[in-house]
Order: C-alpha cells, then structure tokens, then sequence
C-alpha cells in the first residue's frame, strides 16, 4: 500500500544542511574549529533526522512537501520515501564520518587555517540531499550544480595537480549537466511540466516520438557523465587520486552514488517504460556497466598509487551498480542498492586509511605499505576489514546475476545478465584481490623487515 | 526543394543552436589553451539557453503580468517558467565559471602555463 502523508522534512533535510553551511563560512571565519562542530551537529542531526524519517517511510510510504504553498505539479515538489530516505541516511551518515575525521589529515590543512572546508562539505551534502529529495526534473539540474560546484572545490584543495584535475572534472561535469538540462528542455517542451510524475505520465503518451527518445538518451548521458558509468569516467581517476582523503573518501562514498540514485528515478519513474521495450536503454546501460567492471577491475590492478588503484576501483564498482539498474529486476536492483552501501563504507575507509597512511608515514604506493602493520596496527585493522566486507559483500552481487533468470525480467537482459553472470564470475575474484594486494604485500614483505629492525 | 526552404525558414533558430553546441563542444574537445575550453563551454551553456528561449517564444504576447482590461487568456502572456529557469540556468553557469577562473588561476600560479598539452607532460613527469 502506498500512501503519502505531507511533512517538512524533506525540505528541511537540504535547507538545514544549506544554513549550516552558511553559519559554517561565518564561523570558520572567526574560529575554524567552532566551524567543524557546526558541520558535526549539523550532519549528526541530519543522520538521526534520516533515520527516523526512514524508520516512518519504510513500509512504502511518502512524505511529500511542497514550498510556497503551490501543490506539486505546479510547484516544486520533495519526496521521501524508502529509496530516498536509505541514500539520504548514507549521505548524512558518511558525511558526520568525513567531519569527524582530523581536517588536518583530511584536508592536509592545519586546524587554525581559514579556509571553509567544512562549510564546503556541507554544500555538497546540501545539494546531494537536494538531488535526493526532489521530484522536480529542473530543480534535480539545480543541486546537481550546487553538489559540483562544492565537489570541484573541494579536488582543488589536494593541490596543483588536484587543481588540474578538478578543472578537467569541471568541463566534462559541466558539459554533462548541460546534457541533462537539454533533455530537461525537451522534456519540458513535449510535456509542458517538470514534475517528474507528471511528466511521466504524459510521457507515457507520447513515448514512440523521437523528440522523447533524444530527451531520454540526453539526460541519461547527462547523469551517466556525473556518475563517472564506463565510458564516461574519464574525470574520475585524476579526481579522486589528486582529491584530499576525505574529500574523496566523500566524493567516492556517495557523490557518485547519488547521482547514480539519480539514474534509477529518471529510468524507473519519469522514462515512460513503452520507451524501454522499444529502445535498448537499459541494454546499453548493462553493456557499458560490463564494460566497465572488467576496465575498472584491469587498470586497478595494474596501479602502484594506493588511491589511483581505489579510484579506478569505484569506476568498477559503479559499472556493476550500472548493470544492476539495466537488468531491470526487482532483485538486480536491491543487488545495485546494497552495492551502494557496500562500497560507500568500503571506499570510505580505505581513503580513510590512505590519509591516515599518508600523514603519519608519507608513503603512497601500494609497495611501501609493507610494514605497516606493525606500525599502524589500527589503522591496517580498518583497511582489512574494509577490504573484507567487499569481500563479504561479493554474494550480494553473486544474487544480482544468479537469480536473475528466474526472475522473469525482459528476454533481452535475460541473456545479457547470464552473460553478465560469467563476465562478472570471472572479475569477481579479481577485484577483493586487488584490494588485498596492499595486504597482502604487507604479509608477505614484513619478514625481511622484521629482520632488519633489530640491526637499524 | 521548397520543404527544405520551409523547414529552415521555420526551424532555422534550432539549427544555430545545433552549430552553437557544435561550437561549444569542438572548442572544449579541441581546442589546447584552457581558457578557450572555457570559451568553448560558454558557448555550448549558452546555445541550451537560446533552446529554451525560442521554444517559449510567443508572438503578441505580453508580460505575464494579469491585465484587468485584457483579462486572463492564456494566450496574452508570455510563460514566464522558461525564462526562469534560464534565469537560474544562468547563476548556475555564472558560478560555474567562477570556480573554473579560480582554478585556472591556481593552475597559472602552479605550473606556469595554460596549455592542456604541456599541462599533461608536466602531470606525466611529476
């Protein structure tokens, strides 16, 4: 049974994170340290507020809100149900993590320094909230920006290199977003509104024009181009390597997820499902996630920098989460969702880890970790585990392709996900591999170091 | 012959925005100076602003301020929700390329060039 009930909090959810940021840029101004306890109440409050509004939405009820007082095909409507809630729990959540880690590990700054950072992570929450919550094609274009704008700065603060990276993230993000706002204006010119139900159903009506096909192919590859789906994710490994560690413990946790959110609501909800049987949208989409498992998996495995081989790993991880929404199966999308967790608390920890690495030890390659065990007992605990739950997390994927034939999806995926079932069973050992290589290299290279130490 | 006339006397706008966004998307792909990919990127934001204008476009039409002589036919006002979007469009573009100068200024200060090339060699040998 689905029943909507109205309340604030899905406005409230990125309207608070907005004047925390503000009252963040003042504070930090005058003590960056009261700045920092800002973005902690603010994100803590966030995550406890998620949490009960997802407890509330859990049995398949909305919480919708509309602002000014125009209901919402006519006004800009925010929802909160189950999908929505889950992300925007994990969003909060891992957002209190990134606050709470040391700035000056994170961020490589020293804790008195000026500079809003954190006023910075809490736009980017503000506008992945906000992408989270609205049911408006137009308004999702609007915290697209606002989360990239953030993100951008936030690369830049890794350094020169960083700088670069983030400018090259910003022209491909930009062209993107511009992508999706193109097929917004088709949308909106076929339709005559922006709300995604509504525009929806009158889409429905119209599905077998051209002008609705290249509306849809726009704003996927708009949101496939934020999301970093093979082939589109050329920004990605620049940008999550030059980032800060808890920058892009942040960006690789949820910003791609979020968009990837994004890519479920407009394939599952505003694209008219007449469309999908008649144009191979969700095919590509599986194709291009293979794709982009096994390039991910290969150029992972292939790199000596610890956080260059994390970031080509999340460009396979998101190439599962892509073949999880082109399967088109209750199941397959559940396998995508809880990927999502998985690996927002996988990859979190381990750019974690590589800050805490870099700053007590300076070492960056994978090769130079040996030994580390013995002098950051902890921190190498955390990066086993990390690596474990992805180990651990690997039946849920197995469920993604394996119960996929018998669950009645279209003939077309069917065969492509049993495709998918031997493509993905013949990376899936790969990949916790490469993310044991660090731990393993630590195994087996402590002894000679051990031997060492006595003599130094 | 006389169709193909029609068609670019009647949809000729759509096709200067096809080439403006052809405009903009040679000049991001190609072009090797970092500020002409900025250029290049305006240009392309720009052509989707000139989109939506057109499709609301809307002759003998006025203000979309309620007249009480006129009175409130749909068909004597312009719709305003484009022209707010690319009002907002337009922040968002503007921001954009605030924080796109700001890098490009660190980018300068840092490497001592704008030459996406040179920028490239300099990342390959750090």
């Amino acid at each position: 049974m689905i029943t909507e009930s109205t309340s604030q909090l899905p406005v409230l959810l990125p309207a608070g994170m907005m004047i925390a940021a503000i009252v963040a840029v003042a504070t930090g101004a005058w003590r960056p340290a009261v700045a920092r306890w800002v973005a902690v109440v603010a994100t803590a409050v966030g995550t406890v507020a998620c949490g009960i509004g997802l407890a509330q939405v859990i049995d398949g009820q909305t919480l919708t809100a509309t602002i000014g007082g125009w209901a919402a095909p006519i006004g800009i409507g925010y929802r909160f149900d189950a999908l929505s809630g889950f992300i925007a729990t994990l969003v909060c959540f891992m957002g209190l993590l990134v606050v709470l880690y040391p700035p000056k590990v994170g961020f490589g700054l020293s804790n008195d320094r000026g500079m809003p950072i954190h006023a910075l992570v809490l736009l980017l929450l503000t506008g992945l909230l906000g992408v989270t919550m609205t049911a408006d094609l137009f308004n999702l274009f609007v915290f697209l920006e606002i989360y990239s704008i953030a993100a951008y700065s936030l690369i830049a603060l890794g350094g020169p290199l960083a700088a670069l990276a983030a400018f090259r993230y910003l022209i491909i993000g930009t062209i993107g977003s511009s992508l999706y706002l193109l097929g917004v204006g088709f949308v909106y010119f076929t339709t005559g509104t922006l709300s995604m139900a509504q525009a929806a159903d009158r889409l429905a009506e119209v599905a077998d024009s051209p002008t609705v096909i290249a509306a849809v192919v726009l704003m996927v590859v708009g949101i496939a181009t934020k999301m970093a789906l093979f082939p589109l994710h050329v920004w990605l490994p620049d940008a999550h390597s030059h980032a800060p560690p808890a920058g892009a413990a942040l960006l690789a946790s949820v910003q791609v997820k979020v968009a990837a959110y994004a890519l479920i609501r407009i394939t599952f909800e505003v694209v008219p499902p007449e469309l999908l049987d008649e144009f191979p949208l969700l095919t590509i989409l599986t194709v291009f996630g293979l794709a982009g498992v096994m390039f991910g998996s290969f150029m992972a495995i292939r790199q000596t920098d610890f956080k260059r081989m994390l970031a080509y790993s999340t460009v396979a991880q998101l190439g599962y989460i892509g073949i999880g929404i082109g399967l088109d199966t209750p199941l397959a999308l559940v396998g995508a969702l809880l990927l999502v967790l998985n690996h927002a608390f996988m990859k979190g920890t381990m750019f974690f880890v590589a800050g805490s690495v870099y700053s007590a030890t300076g070492r960056k390659s994978i090769e130079a970790f040996a030994g580390l065990g013995r002098r950051m007992p902890w921190t190498m605990v955390g990066f086993t585990v990390a690596a474990g739950v992805d180990g651990r997390a690997a039946p849920h994927r197995r469920v993604l392709f394996q119960v996929l034939p018998g669950a009645g999806c279209r003939r077309r995926c069917q065969r492509l996900g049993m495709g998918g079932g031997c493509g993905g069973g013949g990376v899936q050992p790969a990949h916790p591999h490469v993310l044991f290589a660090g731990s393993r290299s630590h195994l087996v290279q402590t002894r000679p170091r051990r031997r060492r130490r006595p003599r130094v | 012959m006389s169709d193909l006339f029609s068609f670019v006397e009647t949809r000729y706008v759509y096709l200067f925005v096809v080439a403006l966004l052809g405009i903009g998307l040679w000049a991001v792909l190609v072009e090797r100076h970092l500020i002409k990919k900025l250029v290049g990127l305006t240009i392309f934001q720009t052509a989707i602003f000139m989109f939506f204008i057109e499709g609301s476009v809307k002759t003998g039409a006025d203000v979309p301020v309620i007249d009480k002589a006129a009175g409130s036919d749909p068909a004597l006002y312009v719709n305003p929700l484009p022209h707010v979007l690319m009002l907002t469009g337009l922040v968002v573009a503007v921001a954009v390329l605030g924080v796109a100068l700001s890098l490009a200024v660190v980018i300068h200060k840092a490497f001592g060039t704008l030459d996406d090339d040179e920028l490239t060699e300099r990342k390959r040998a750090s």
